[in-house]
């Protein structure tokens, strides 16, 4: 090697940097990260277009990044078959639409689910889908935060951006919730360490309530410890004593009286409340009733000063997948479309319920993992019917699927345009970053596929054959 | 062996986020998911150690976890983090919400030394036998 090749290679950029990306893992979005891809160069071991740094991401945010090309990542589709689908048959992708499109073509009660880690251009193509073939369609919020927005359809919310609650907002409550393990850069972005406007750090209270301590618990300025199952009574007794009434006994939920007077002292000392809650509220006894409580609290907050709640969403556009559903049919998530038209009864057209019936027949999961997240009664269910999944990478759902169809990360590889809701209803467009695998294509790209094949086979004339 | 009653919370740590954006078929998506965190004072009465094979049972069902311990005391608690394993013990009844039970359950927690903590593919295989 010449002195003139040595220069030639030290002066190659290594890779290139991507600033203001937006992280696809949470429903923070957090749109500060500096994505670093390598670029052809001296690099040993690591391709061209391969993410090596993404600076500003939180741990889990970092690995999403870093972890796009794995030994997990699936370059094929397959067809899997036997009793615990250990044969596995590599398709086209064509090739796999066609038996995942006759499989829900076949299919009585068909469920389309998952939708939240994927584009609202994928929902926009995924209900559609559901459409064509008169399936039930839901996301990944009916097992997450659907409760609450049952709550908020009984009783409305008062929200606002997480700007707003940043440059304002002097107490914030995280009620059921661990920020530090589900959205780690919640507080440094949007509430108790980022200078407001009009709003210092140091002069900002942070509650933090929940059944247990955790890290959290030792960064906030007060903690509520509350009995399990028992949030719905707490928030009644800090609605009464907010209104005037007098509490007859000495603690409730295991808080004493005493304590719940001094927060409901700040809560109305306060000039903006914030409440962010978590799925302690929704995932336990009372569950939209928890909710519809914690909103009522906040209404009533607002006689004496500025108070605002909000969920903290967990998958990165779980609250596009509601609003995607909502314009589309005036129902948020469990819609079910197979007489033709929306129907929505969370309890009877909700995944969880449909499989524990036994009464699903075939099962799409988009961008999520029923099998990991669902209980054990419904996955069981899962294991006797026919199960198709559309994800980047290997996962639970996948070692019980019989149609497996890779696709590119949305926010990371997708083509075209792609966009998430915030977990404050903030629309965010999220960009390609590097290449998909060859022959990968995204969400959008592939649902739009399955609607013509389903199309094609029930002679919908709905696009031109 | 002695047992203990606990409430049962299941939920998100930062290790199974980490975990589950490594891969679900990782190993650390494994270790994260399969463990039951209790109090240092639960682990006495149950005469174990940190790392010691645990078998939770709650009327839905049993699932054989680790045992560690709780970040910050919580006694009569337990807790183990959102995964298949987790799954194995909450309700399919979602009081018609669609969301099922997955935090406030009566749990069993026996020590179990003579049992071991399954792989996904062997827990899926245990349910397959139960479904077939």
């Amino acid at each position: 090697m010449t002195t003139k090749d040595t220069d030639a290679i030290l002066s190659t950029p290594r890779s290139r940097i991507t600033k203001h990306v937006i992280c696809p893992f949470c429903g923070c979005l957090c749109d500060d990260i500096e994505v670093a891809v390598t670029m052809t160069g001296p690099l040993p071991r690591v391709p061209e277009g391969t993410i090596v740094e993404a600076l500003n991401a939180c741990r889990i945010g970092h690995t999403k990044f870093l972890k796009v090309r794995d030994e997990y990542r699936i370059y094929k589709p397959e067809l899997r078959s036997g009793s615990n689908k250990s044969e596995v048959k590599q398709v086209t992708l064509e090739e796999a639409i066609k038996v995942a499109a006759k499989i829900l073509t076949k299919a009585k009660r068909p469920v389309i689910y998952g939708l939240a880690s994927t584009s609202n251009e994928a929902n926009v193509k995924a209900l559609e889908l559901a459409e064509v073939s008169g399936a039930v369609v839901d996301n990944t919020s009916s097992v997450c935060h659907g409760p609450g927005i049952e709550a908020v359809q009984r009783v409305g919310i008062g929200t606002a951006t997480l700007g707003k609650i940043k440059n304002y907002s002097d107490l914030i409550i995280y009620w059921g919730c661990n920020p530090v393990a589900a959205h780690p850069r919640h507080t440094r972005r949007y509430s108790q360490f980022i200078e407001g406007l009009f709003q210092q750090v140091e002069d900002r209270k942070v509650y933090h309530i929940d059944v247990r301590p955790t890290r959290f618990t030792d960064q906030v300025t007060n903690s509520i410890i509350v009995e399990p199952n028992k949030d719905y009574e707490l928030l009644q007794a800090v609605r009464a004593l907010l209104n005037g009434s007098d509490l007859q006994a000495s603690e409730v939920a295991g808080v004493p009286v005493r304590q719940i007077r001094e927060f409901v002292n700040d809560l109305k000392s306060a000039k903006f409340v914030t409440i962010f809650f978590g799925l302690g509220l929704t995932q336990t006894h009372g569950k939209d009733h928890n909710v519809s409580a914690a909103i009522d609290l906040t209404a009533d907050l607002n006689h004496h000063t500025k108070a605002v709640i909000m969920p903290l969403r967990g998958h990165f556009n779980v609250t596009g997948s509601n609003h995607v559903s909502t314009w589309t049919y005036g129902y948020p998530f469990s819609v079910s479309l197979e007489q033709g038209s929306p129907y929505y009864m969370p309890g009877e057209t909700s995944a969880v319920d449909v499989l524990v019936r036994g009464e699903a027949d075939a099962f799409f999961a988009i961008a999520a993992d029923p099998a990991a997240s669902f209980p054990m009664a419904a996955v069981k269910e899962l294991m006797k019917i026919p199960v198709i999944i559309l994800d980047p990478k290997r996962c639970a759902t996948t070692e019980i699927a019989d149609v497996i169809i890779p696709s590119a990360y949305v926010g990371i590889e997708a083509d075209g345009v792609q966009t998430a809701y915030r977990m404050d209803g903030i629309p965010l467009q999220l960009d390609k970053i590097v290449d998909a695998p060859p022959g990968i294509k995204g969400d959008d790209q592939i649902l739009d596929m399955m609607v013509r094949e389903v199309c094609r086979l029930k002679g919908i004339k709905r696009y031109p054959q | 062996m002695p047992s203990i009653e606990v409430v049962l919370l299941t939920g998100r740590t930062r290790r199974q986020g980490v975990g589950l954006e490594a891969g679900k078929l990782s190993k650390i998506y494994h270790e994260a998911t399969t463990q039951i965190r209790l109090d240092p004072s639960d682990l006495e009465k149950l005469k174990i150690e940190p790392g010691d094979i645990v078998e939770v049972t709650t009327k839905h069902g049993s699932v054989v976890l680790r045992a560690e311990l709780a970040e910050r005391a919580s006694e009569g608690m337990g807790f183990i983090p959102y995964g298949p394993w987790a799954n194995c013990v909450i309700s399919g009844d979602t009081d018609s919400t669609g969301m099922p039970t997955m935090k406030g359950l009566k749990a069993i927690v026996t020590p179990t030394p003579d049992k071991q903590v399954l792989n996904l593919q062997e827990l899926f295989d245990d349910m397959r036998k139960s479904v077939s």
